[in-house]
């Protein structure tokens, strides 16, 4: 009985001091563990804060560059828009305007002109004093730089409406007074009798026919 | 304290179970304590290793997030720079267009005059071109013909274009003014002194005087011009030297002379 005291209590003992030492290396790990686990935790919250710190001024900054190149991005849009409508527009201008000067050009610089030099070519000598002035005059003023475009488009015409009077008057033959140069080279006054490409002039003076 | 020994066999039995059962529960007590605390050091460990992972991995993703974040900052400065750049270049663009645009409209404006200076003009003349036209002798109103049918009835609403119109008006002056400067003979069929009707050799003297003879020679006359047109004044006698005249013309027979031949020019005759 004794026997089986003693080895009770030596085991007793024997545990209790083995689980006394267990239980001092198991704290002292946990304690290293533990400290291990804290400075981690203490990083990781240090790194976040650092990340965050870092990461938000640079996620703002690209937010507002991003929100600029979308405005910009917009108004290259409209800008194009415009620009296209802008271009379209002019070109149907500048056609529209070509299409006028060539219109113009052949009226003024073909038609009236053409016409203008075979109507001085058909005047005849009688009368060059009368329309003849107002063909000189005519060309003057296409020669002067300073004549406005209307100015010298009035003045063809003009021209043309007096060319349609003559017409008028012709038709039947037409008589009309004028000056001629008699044998003697001076100029008599007298009448002039135009008979389609016939001209006849009768002086005032007796015999000058 | 003072331990009683009993020999009994029994209490024996019953101590030694008590010793035995004692030892085995403080043993279990005993390691029930020990596997909690190593519990609670290997969750500990477990969170460690997480932190630490955490912490290494949230730096990796940290700096290719930083790195994404700066890419991403030059490209859209990058874009930013080149949006300027374009919409500079359209600006510049734009002011070059409004200028040629400003010259343009000047110059629509101008023209613009200049067409209803003419379309006015040609509204004015054409109604006079057809008043002449039932002056004009006979051959040449049979050239004018085509050039006429161009004149619009109403030209408010005419679709021909103010060129196209002043080319017929200007067409229409150079051939009269051409038939004016030439002697035109020309055969026709028209009424004679004694009512019939008969072919004549018909001379004109541009748009001033006429004459006509038949082939036989028996009718001859001459074209006097009033307010409403011309009339063919029937002379039998003028046939000879209306003859001569359509010879001379002709370049047929006669050297050019001085044939006396009536005319009548504002109700005078000459």
């Amino acid at each position: 009985m004794k026997y089986l005291k003693s080895i009770f209590i030596l085991g007793l003992s024997s545990l209790a001091l083995a689980t006394t030492s267990f239980g001092q290396d198991l704290a002292s790990l946990q304690a290293t563990q533990l400290a291990k686990l804290n400075d981690a935790v203490s990083r990781l919250t240090a790194q976040r804060q650092q990340i965050k710190d870092q990461q938000i001024p640079l996620a703002r900054n690209l937010r507002e560059l991003e929100l600029v190149a979308k405005q910009q991005r917009s108004a290259l849009n409209e800008a194009r828009k415009a620009d296209d409508s802008r271009s379209l527009d002019l070109q149907t201008l500048r056609n529209n305007v070509e299409s006028l000067r060539q219109e113009y050009n052949f009226i003024t610089g073909s038609l009236l002109s053409e016409y203008n030099s075979s109507y001085e070519s058909s005047l005849s000598v009688g009368e060059l004093a009368n329309y003849g002035e107002a063909i000189r005059a005519l060309n003057l003023l296409l020669e002067n730089p300073e004549a406005t475009h209307s100015e010298r488009l009035q003045s063809s015409l003009t021209l043309i409406n007096g060319s349609v009077e003559r017409i008028q008057e012709l038709l039947g033959g037409k008589q009309y007074g004028g000056q001629a140069l008699n044998s003697e080279g001076r100029l008599t006054n007298g009448q002039f009798l135009q008979l389609g490409p016939l001209l006849y002039f009768s002086g005032e003076e007796s015999g000058i026919v | 304290m003072r331990f009683c020994l009993n020999l009994n066999p029994l209490a024996m039995f019953i101590h030694k179970h008590i010793y035995i059962n004692s030892f085995t529960i403080l043993s279990l007590v005993l390691s029930a304590s020990g596997s909690i605390a190593i519990e609670s050091t290997r969750t500990i460990v477990k969170e460690w290793v997480a932190t630490e992972k955490a912490i290494s991995s949230e730096a990796i993703q940290w700096e290719a997030t930083h790195t994404l974040l700066n890419d991403l900052t030059k490209v859209t400065q990058a874009e930013i720079t080149t949006l300027d750049e374009s919409l500079q270049k359209i600006k510049a663009t734009a002011t070059d267009a409004d200028a040629v645009r400003a010259d343009l409209v000047t110059e629509q404006q101008s023209l613009n005059t200049g067409r209803q200076q003419i379309a006015k003009f040609l509204a004015e003349i054409e109604p006079k071109l057809i008043n002449i036209k039932s002056a004009l002798p006979e051959p040449l109103s049979i050239q004018l013909v085509g050039l006429f049918q161009r004149i619009p009835n109403d030209p408010e609403n005419s679709t021909l274009g103010i060129a196209e119109r002043m080319q017929t008006v200007v067409g229409i002056l150079n051939t009269i003014n051409k038939f004016d400067r030439a002697i035109t003979v020309h055969e026709e069929i028209r009424t004679l002194g004694d009512g019939s009707q008969g072919e004549v050799e018909s001379i004109y003297i541009g748009l001033g005087a006429a004459y006509y003879r038949t082939r036989s020679g028996d009718d001859a006359g001459y074209r006097q011009a009033d307010s409403s047109g011309w009339q063919w004044i029937s002379q039998p006698e003028l046939s000879p030297a209306i003859a001569d005249v359509i010879a001379i013309a002709n370049n047929s027979t006669q050297e050019a002379r001085f044939i006396t031949l009536p005319i009548e020019l504002q109700n005078e005759r000459l």
